[in-house]
């Protein structure tokens, strides 16, 4: 039998560990979990930001990913789903559990211009939001829910084609070829509106 | 401006590296820009609160809970990726409808496909229960890459285990003179409480015949009323299993090659082929995100429909990778390839995972070697 020596986990691992590290010490280390949570909330959080109406509802939304996913994740297997598109699922199916309680709504087309940015004292930023937020909706507007959907996992979650194709359960190539198309269409849209 | 062009390419390499398509570049570019601006944003405090919240309940629970017998131990377990194949349904025949439960977890990956196939998997049939919980251990196998244990866990009254119920079980496994084989994973992709959990053999001699083993499960932990997934350990004593299973042994090539790409070298120092797997033992791989593709006599890892293969119905296994305590990187290959024999084409492309999830790819590295 092989000699397998001990690895004590070391909590220096957590400041810049990687995430195959983080996930195997999460197992036994509480704080590596809270870490794999802070790393994955920004990404959460603008999902669920450009999936519902209220910053309200997206904080609530991603809070209750890292419930789920920790009373889940002892049974996380390193050969299952990668560790983001597991929690970008479990993401989605809150989303679709909370349009069919209608506690969020979502309809891209009917998506309040007054949400989604902070009347704080940052004026100028918030502006910038604005115009931000008014040229995706132009550009996102004609897309097929599908397609929002592709564009919003990559440029808003950050996923790689690989992790976005084990969400959604499609091949890699064939989602390569879909985001493609989609930015194609959003491209001769982009240029027709200049 | 060239920076912010440099950092669009690399960012999304997956979408812009094969065309130079100046359009599609900026598309890519403006997405990310306005995309970003309106929606990525730190999360309120209240998100990191729940989270530090979270943490402090789990450990709480985790001083209550028996100490890991693992804890610590074995692999260094790299990402495991999976190509999964999500919705595969639609492939599920009327015959696999009648295929028990329990055996149903063997389509996880085709090589335990294979082993259920072929009659490899020895039924054991063994059965423990206490305080209401049943542990059946149904079939288990062995060869020189791993070790398969396929069993079901039923709550009492037959009831399904709970989340938090499942998120307790930490089986582990040991020889007949106490060695200690580091799990690999498994899951509990089959419906009706059947699980099916994998263990490294690599250690096993390739001499052995006959595998003496001790499968231990401890007790699942009751959900506490009102505890969102949080709750207080339900103690008493593990179930446990003596049993013995044929010992399969598996065939060594030895390439030992090197290839530099980008700088780095990586050395693909011996393959194991056995009947449940392909493994490929490398070094000098090193971060995240180790993407490998396998290809030999027409069959090719990174195809989702393997030859006789139907997936369970959360998807399927087709390649993982994890790395050894002595920072060796092992790909397994999880398909019936005894039988390949002659050229075999390994390609490896890697890249560390950034900050922001994002992977720059590396490599590839291309490894063609020849298997008697």
């Amino acid at each position: 039998m092989a000699n397998i020596s001990a690895l004590p986990i070391q909590h220096a691992y957590f400041a810049d560990g990687d995430e195959a590290t983080l996930i195997r010490a999460a197992r036994d280390e509480p704080e590596a979990f809270g870490e794999l949570c802070t790393r994955y909330a920004p990404r959460l959080y603008g999902y669920f930001r450009a999936r519902t109406n209220s910053d309200e509802d997206a904080a609530d939304l991603t809070q209750q990913v890292f419930v789920k996913a920790m009373a889940a994740f002892p049974r996380y297997r390193d050969r299952g789903a990668p560790f983001g598109a597991w929690l970008f699922r479990i993401a989605r199916n809150l989303l679709t559990d909370a349009h069919r309680r209608s506690r969020v709504t979502v309809s891209w087309d009917s998506l309040p211009e007054a949400l989604h940015w902070h009347s704080d004292d940052d004026v100028e930023a918030s502006v910038v939001q604005r115009e931000a937020h008014d040229r995706v909706r132009a550009l996102l507007g004609g897309l097929t829910e599908h397609e929002r959907e592709l564009i919003l996992l990559r440029f808003v979650a950050g996923l790689t084609l690989r992790e976005i194709a084990a969400i959604v359960g499609k091949s890699e190539a064939g989602i390569h070829r879909q985001i493609k198309q989609t930015l194609r269409t959003m491209q001769e849209r982009y240029h027709a509106g200049e | 401006m060239q920076a912010n062009k440099e950092r669009i390419e690399g960012a999304y390499a997956d979408i812009l590296s094969e065309d130079q398509d100046t359009n599609l570049s900026a598309i890519v570019a403006v997405l990310d820009r306005d995309l970003t601006t309106a929606y990525v944003t730190d999360p309120p405090p209240q998100v990191t609160a729940a989270i530090e919240r979270l943490v402090d309940q789990r450990r709480r629970e985790v001083k209550h809970l028996p100490p890991r017998r693992l804890r610590g131990m074995g692999l260094r377990r790299r990402l495991g990726m999976v190509a999964a194949v999500g919705l595969v349904v639609l492939v599920m025949g009327a015959a696999y409808g009648i295929i028990p439960i329990v055996d149903r977890a063997f389509f996880i990956d085709a090589g335990t496909q294979q082993i259920l196939n072929g009659g490899l998997a020895t039924r054991l049939n063994l059965s423990e229960t206490q305080n209401g919980y049943t542990v059946t251990l149904q079939r288990a196998y062995a060869d020189a890459n791993r070790v398969v244990i396929g069993y079901i866990i039923h709550g009492p009254n037959g009831r399904s285990l709970t989340d938090t119920e499942k998120a307790s079980l930490r089986d582990s496994l040991r020889d007949g003179s106490g060695n200690v084989l580091p799990p690999l994973g498994g899951g509990d992709f089959a419906s009706g409480g059947a699980a099916l959990d994998n263990f490294d053999a690599s250690g096993v001699p390739s001499s052995t015949k006959n595998l003496a083993l001790d499968f231990t499960i401890p007790q699942p932990t009751a959900l506490a009323p009102g505890g969102p997934g949080i709750s207080p350990p339900v103690t008493g004593s593990p179930f446990s299993f003596h049993f013995t299973v044929p010992f399969q042994g598996g065939r060594l090539a030895t390439p030992d090659q090197t290839v530099t790409a980008g700088g780095t070298t990586v050395t693909l120092e011996r393959v194991v082929i056995s009947p449940s797997e392909a493994r490929m033992y490398l070094q000098g791989l090193g971060g995240t995100g180790i993407y490998p593709d396998l290809t030999v006599a027409g069959w090719d890892s990174a195809k989702v429909s393997l030859p006789g293969w139907q997936p369970t119905e959360a998807g399927g296994i087709l390649w993982s990778v994890w790395m050894t305590p002595g920072g060796t990187t092992v790909a397994d290959f999880p398909a019936a390839l005894m039988d390949k024999h002659g050229e075999w084409t390994l390609s490896i492309k890697a890249g560390p995972a950034t900050a922001d999830g994002r992977k720059v790819i590396g490599g590839p590295w291309v490894f063609h070697f020849v298997v008697p």
